[in-house]
């Protein structure tokens, strides 16, 4: 199972989010890669936070950031990823894996296939930010705004086009543990292609790792001195 | 002293280069096959199997290949550009691959994909064994242990009884984690993001 670590983008800089409403800086990617590198992080997950509003030219900038990274770990990009111009701005970059959120939920079937045929599906991720209400679960849709319900996803849909589907509990984003393992009964997908994210401490860790879980995201608090990746990696071992 | 790196519009060449550079070897990127010319050539690969190997059709890539092995010069095949190698692949319908290792790639059936961090041993013997020649002399270093990132659906089943090859790990041993035919590398897992055995190993390769 790998632990890796999510990095949210803003303005070309790092921040950490809390609750999916607050953020913390982080600093600069670079500093930020290098921090990570250190820790022997399995994998970096670079998010845009991008909603409705996003543009090109932003998306542009934020590229930017990425075409400089040295950075020798397996990264993943995404946030407002929405158009094939787009994806057409990401070859070359040192990118391994591509994240989509919007495209799965509103069934962008050209978008996908574009990217399939030029990154192949196992460079495909699909990102669920879901918030558990009561007895039910909602997914936040970024380029519309707003949240519909889990049930009425197309699974068959995600698991042709994704290789591993990204679970983000919003309501424990930034937590130090606490990732509402009911998403996990909701979601049609085998464990294996599943990574989770959002309240991951080291007890979630190891549960995700009994269940053979594709792997972890320790949210990126990782970065703060009270935090390290070391601890979790321990147990997972354990 | 420089490699060439295939440029077919794919890939994280960016990070190709970057870990080259780690052994001090200057890279180009060569879009066009007459423009090869050093004596090592690097096939870098992300996408899928059908677009890729068009694409080194479309551009004559196929033809300069062969010809840069069949003149003796060196060839390193990473991930997809490892699996172009090889005489067919079952990805994309069906595809026809270069024929340049006698192994076929087929769809995975023991995982879903394979994108985890394996265990990796590397004795520098097996290169010299082979017969595949390491000019530089990047790194006295014989052997390396360490780990490597796997991120593919498809493996390649070797065939050819003559050529080195180590497995992934043991539940996928039947599929070549790396192969070596006289002067030809091929790797499943990416090098380049392998973080500090991917570094130690470009300076071993080369």
């Amino acid at each position: 199972m790998r632990i890796g670590t999510s990095l949210l983008l803003q303005n070309q800089n790092c921040v950490q989010s809390y609750g999916w409403e607050l953020l913390r800086p982080l600093g600069d990617a670079d500093t930020a890669v290098s921090a990570l590198s250190e820790y022997a992080c399995d994998d970096i997950s670079f998010i845009r936070i991008a909603r409705g509003d996003d543009c090109l030219a932003e998306f542009t900038k934020d590229l930017d950031v990425i075409r400089q990274l040295k950075c020798s770990t397996p990264v993943a990009f995404g946030g407002g990823l929405r158009s094939i111009t787009h994806l057409d701005l990401l070859r070359g970059l040192p990118i391994e894996r591509l994240v989509f959120s919007s495209a799965f939920i509103t069934k962008d079937v050209q978008l996908l296939k574009h990217a399939q045929e030029n990154f192949g599906r196992q460079s495909i991720q699909c990102l669920l930010p879901v918030s558990a209400q009561a007895d039910e679960f909602e997914v936040f849709c970024c380029n519309k705004n707003r949240y519909i319900k889990l049930i009425n996803l197309d699974f068959d849909f995600i698991s042709e086009f994704a290789n591993e589907i990204i679970l983000y509990d919003t309501r424990h984003d930034g937590c130090a543990s606490g990732f509402d393992a009911r998403i996990l009964n909701a979601v049609p997908i085998s464990p294996n292609r599943l990574v989770l994210t959002g309240g991951i401490g080291k007890a979630e860790v190891k549960w995700a790792k009994k269940l053979r879980a594709a792997g972890v995201l320790i949210d990126n608090k990782t970065l703060h001195q009270e935090s390290s990746i070391a601890g979790y990696r321990y147990a997972a071992r354990m | 002293m420089y490699l060439d790196i295939a440029d077919l519009g794919f890939g994280n060449l960016s990070s190709i280069q970057h870990w080259v550079s780690l052994a001090n070897i200057k890279t180009r990127l060569v879009d066009c096959p007459t423009k090869l010319s050093s004596s090592t050539l690097l096939l870098p690969g992300v996408g899928s199997a059908g677009s890729y190997l068009s694409r080194l059709r479309e551009l004559k890539f196929d033809d300069a290949v062969r010809e840069h092995v069949d003149k003796g010069g060196r060839l390193i095949g990473i991930c997809l550009g490892f699996q172009a190698m090889a005489k067919f692949t079952e990805e994309d319908s069906g595809q026809v691959g270069l024929s340049l290792i006698d192994a076929d790639v087929i769809k995975m059936t023991e995982v879903f994909s394979n994108n985890q961090w394996h265990a990796f041993s590397f004795d520098k013997r097996v290169l010299q064994v082979n017969g595949y020649p390491c000019d530089y002399k990047r790194s006295k270093k014989r052997k390396l242990s360490g780990r490597v990132f796997f991120n593919h659906e498809y493996g390649v089943i070797n065939h050819d009884k003559e050529a080195a090859t180590v497995p992934i790990n043991n539940a996928l041993s039947r599929y070549s984690g790396l192969i070596v035919k006289n002067n030809i590398l091929g790797m499943q897992f990416h090098p380049e993001k392998s973080q500090q055995t991917g570094a130690e190993l470009i300076r071993m390769i080369l």
